[in-house]
């Protein structure tokens, strides 16, 4: 149904172009250039051997171009001499070779001379005296001498120029004028070209100064405006830590590769090569010039789409997930081929409604295609991609600034009026897409501008990506079949070709790929939208700083001596305020409590139950009750003032160093691990027991088991959090507790602290650039063979009980 | 790293079942709360979470289980968990869970307790 649909508006779009176009696009009096590739060259260079310089064999780029202004002329005095003498059309063949020798040269459509132009690095050839008399004799033919000379060999900075101007009687306001510089009496610069003023042209008065002003105005602020807010949205998407960037990185593949295709078969070079001339470069730059502008296009269009993507409101992640699908390699699925063509099907209407804006509106011509280039051009691949560039601000607003609006808009119709109003301002004031005549101007605008909308709201984002690609071929097609060029190698059938075949392929392909399922995508994509809105986010991170500093003042500052024991430990706090807590106290009669526990969830609810638990388990520390009597009190406090709302995983052991034994207890927290070290083999301690504070009833000491532990010399315990464990590397993969023991296993003779390092380092290498996802906390206890500890890398450290 | 988490929810006779797949921690976990106390809002204490699509789960996950027991429970009803993966099943494991919730191999089983025995705790 959708797709018949998209069909009929193509169809629609297809018929009304073709009864309007021939009304409208007259503007160029049926003029097509007369001569193919070969013939213009040969022309160019017959006219640069005119001059005195041998271009064959040189390397040649060709261009036809529309001239508005001569085109409006000759629809108004067709049978004027100036009308008649300058077509519309221009061809313009720049030659150069390898020593960075240039010449341009300018025809008319029928292959007169229009202009020369010489850079040659070393000029050869005949001098005259009267050079440039001679040029304007070549120019104007027969009408030579109804030239006034008005300029007579003034010095410039490129040599003499004579200039002569001729005021067609026919035509009020018009003037012809010849310039001629010559350098050592040899014609460097000649063109034939003319002026006319506003009311010969058929110009409509300009709109008032105060008019103009505020428009310009209006127009500056909107496109700053959306620019402010693309970068704005950049800015606060880094924050969020969603993926924009890889998503426009992904998809840029898509233009980068109609790029490629242009510089590949020599269009985009044709093209690059006559603008870098103009700019007064010639041989590699050209090159180079090419490959920036390509490379801003490509940085324009990752700035918006990255911008766009982080803008997309969960409503419309569904338009975005089949684009999402192909930029990760998916793309054999239906939702795709859909989009693809709904979105050139729009754009073949789309391409008509400047066809209709002209007939309502009483506007005698549409100039829709921005030059004709194709005309010449051997393959069209750029001035496809060119469409999609040169209509940007029509892309921002329905790729970006709609979304955008959508999300933050209530009404749906508020978000899309506001688009096609903003759409209308920047796609209708800075350009002249069209006559003069605001009116019709802004009609078009707001019907494209809208348009784009609806292409993205039933064809999504891809749809809305390839409308241009519909309307270029669509306009291209009509203009073919309706005015046929002269020769196949002027023709722009290429682009139909393509079009057309893409557009088949995509509606085959939406019917015979199967759907995807395109959930999942969504789902991950809003898990990388959601956010804290701003203000709140700041405040809290206000908050946070002041607990994270309060919560490492609570974890020790050094390692206690022990007699007997080697201790050390190693806590990377994840995030803004961690869960981890571990700590040594000292206890009656000799012994030490160490513990390592894991407070449930982060932030400052976190940091304010590892406060309570510090001091709970300091006094207890003092008083050194039983160690499940300990356990049963942390539980009921930490269940009461959790409220069940979150708990605390602890290990905790009593050491009594003067008889190598401890006393172990595990509420809820990852099994430690005890390394022996007659059979250098690893063991897992669980004594059963729940989490603090998961439940207030019995079900807490009724599940409680205490165990006691022999050290023999060498012997080594390890306490750690579940953020040891669970650390996770890009691929997803856990660290585990068989690389734990294994680290263990490799490191335990070497003491605490170096086995503390180099798990530390390890879980680092595995982790790669991942963030650290929880707390990293360790803690090894090591039993030094009854003997002090040697001084080396201990530090005395205050009772901190 | 930003994981997926799914909830689907279907009903079997009065009891809900709230499937739960791919990774609940502390990104995904406000989600997963929000579900269960929309569960309960409506009236539905009669919960059966099927963790066989479950990946992974957090403390923050885990908290959630516990926020909102005691609330099924005193309506009436229960949280049961079933058919948990070994990998997770050793986290419910080491904290105790066990002990504190009724944990069924399948959501089958887990459904039939509730007629045989009206929750726990």
């Amino acid at each position: 149904m959708k797709r018949a649909i998209a069909a009929a508006c193509a169809a629609a779009g297809f018929v009304s172009m073709w009864l309007l176009m021939p009304r409208f696009d007259a503007a160029l009096g049926g003029v097509r250039p007369a001569l193919g590739r070969d013939e213009a060259i040969a022309r160019a260079a017959a006219w640069a051997r005119a001059h005195g310089v041998e271009i064959s064999g040189w390397r040649f780029a060709t261009a036809a171009e529309v001239d508005p202004l001569l085109a409006r002329i000759r629809q108004r005095q067709p049978e004027s001499a100036v009308a008649q003498w300058f077509t519309p059309v221009r061809i313009r063949v720049l030659a150069f070779n390898q020593q960075g020798d240039a010449v341009l040269v300018t025809l008319t459509a029928d292959g007169r001379p229009l202009s020369f132009l010489d850079r040659r690095q070393t000029l050869t050839g005949e001098a005259t005296a009267d050079a440039a008399e001679q040029e304007l004799l070549r120019l104007a033919g027969g009408d030579a001498e109804r030239f006034i000379r008005t300029a007579e060999n003034v010095r410039t900075l490129e040599g003499s120029r004579s200039a002569w101007e001729w005021v067609d009687p026919d035509l009020k306001g018009v003037l012809a004028r010849v310039v001629v510089v010559t350098r050592n009496g040899r014609v460097v610069n000649s063109s034939y070209e003319f002026s006319a003023s506003r009311e010969a042209a058929g110009e409509a008065p300009p709109a008032p100064p105060r008019l103009q002003a505020a428009l310009t105005v209006l127009t500056f602020a909107s496109v700053a405006g959306i620019a402010v807010l693309i970068l704005w949205t950049l800015f606060v998407t880094l924050q969020r830590r969603a993926d924009p960037f890889g998503f426009a990185v992904r998809f840029l593949w898509i233009p980068a590769a109609g790029i490629a295709a242009a510089f590949l078969s020599g269009n985009y070079q044709n093209d690059a090569l006559l603008r870098s001339f103009e700019d007064g470069l010639t041989g590699d730059s050209r090159l180079i010039f090419g490959i920036t502008l390509a490379l801003l296009i490509l940085l324009g269009l990752f700035l918006i789409l990255a911008a766009a993507y982080a803008a997309v409101p969960r409503a419309q992640m569904r338009l975005w997930a089949p684009a999402v699908l192909l930029v990760r390699g998916r793309w054999k699925n239906r939702q795709a081929a859909e989009q693809i063509w709904t979105g050139m099907a729009a754009g073949v209407l789309l391409g008509a409604a400047p066809y209709w804006v002209a007939q309502w509106t009483g506007q005698p011509r549409v100039r829709f295609l921005e030059g004709t280039n194709l005309i010449m051009a051997p393959w069209p691949a750029m001035e496809t991609l060119a469409g999609l560039v040169t209509g940007w601000e029509l892309y921002l607003v329905a790729l970006f600034l709609y979304p955008w609006l959508a999300g933050r808009v209530r009404k749906p119709w508020m978000a899309a009026a506001a688009a096609v109003a903003a759409g209308t301002l920047v796609a209708s004031l800075p350009r002249s897409a069209f006559p003069p005549g605001h009116a019709a101007n802004y009609l078009t605008a707001a019907l494209l501008t809208g348009g784009y909308l609806l292409a993205y709201r039933y064809g999504g984002m891809l749809g809305a990506w390839m409308t241009p690609l519909g309307m270029h071929a669509a306009v291209q097609g009509v203009r073919l079949a309706q005015m046929p060029a002269p020769s196949l190698e002027a023709a722009g059938w290429q682009t139909l070709a393509l079009a057309f075949g893409f557009a088949v392929a995509a509606l085959g392909a939406s019917f015979l790929l199967p759907e995807a399922d395109t959930r999942p995508v969504e789902a991950k994509m809003s898990e990388a939208a959601a956010a804290l809105p701003r203000s709140q986010r700041e405040r809290l991170r206000a908050e946070f700083d002041v607990a994270r500093r309060a919560q490492q003042e609570l974890l020790p500052a050094g390692a206690p001596q022990i007699g007997g024991f080697e201790v050390a430990a190693a806590c990377h706090p994840a995030g803004e305020v961690g869960g981890d807590l571990y700590d040594y106290l000292p206890s009656p009669r000799g012994r030490w409590m160490l513990c390592v526990a894991d407070v449930s969830g982060k932030g400052l609810g976190a940091a304010l139950h590892m406060t309570l638990l510090k001091g709970m388990l300091a006094s207890a520390a003092h008083h050194a009750p039983a160690l499940a009597t300990l356990a049963s009190r942390l539980n009921q406090a930490v269940a009461e003032t959790g409220r069940g709302r979150m708990f605390i995983t602890l290990s905790l052991v009593v050491l009594d160093p003067a008889a190598r034994r401890a006393e172990h207890l595990r509420a809820g927290h990852n099994p430690p691990l005890l390394w022996r070290a007659q059979t250098g083999e690893c063991e897992w301690r669980r004594p059963r027991g729940i989490g603090l504070g998961l439940t207030a009833g019995p079900a807490f000491a009724a599940n409680l088991e205490t165990e006691t532990i022999e050290f023999a010399p060498g012997d080594m315990m390890v306490l750690y959090s579940d953020g040891v464990t669970e650390d996770m590397n890009p691929e997803g993969e856990l660290f585990g507790e068989q690389r734990l023991a294994e680290l263990v296993r490799r490191h335990a003779s070497e003491g605490p602290r170096r086995l503390a390092g180099a798990i530390m380092e390890e879980a680092r290498a595995f982790r790669r650039e991942s963030e650290l996802h929880d707390d990293w906390t360790l803690l090894a206890v090591q039993c030094t063979s009854g003997s002090v500890p040697e001084e080396e890398g201990l530090k005395e450290t205050g009772d901190k009980g | 790293m930003t994981r997926s988490f799914l909830i689907e929810t279907r009903n079997e006779g009065d009891v809900r079942i709230l499937a739960l797949k791919g990774f609940l921690d502390a990104h995904t976990a406000p989600r997963f709360e929000a579900a269960i106390e929309e569960e309960l809002r409506g009236g539905r204490s009669r919960l059966v979470m099927d963790c066989s699509g479950l990946d992974y789960i957090s403390s923050a996950g885990l908290g959630v289980f516990m926020t909102f027991v005691d609330e099924a429970r005193g309506a009436g009803g229960d949280i049961k968990l079933a058919s948990i993966q070994p990998k997770v099943y050793q986290i419910f494991d080491v904290l105790g869970f066990p002990a504190l919730f009724d944990i069924q191999p399948t959501v089958e089983e887990a459904v039939a307790r509730f007629g045989s025995a009206a929750g726990e705790g």
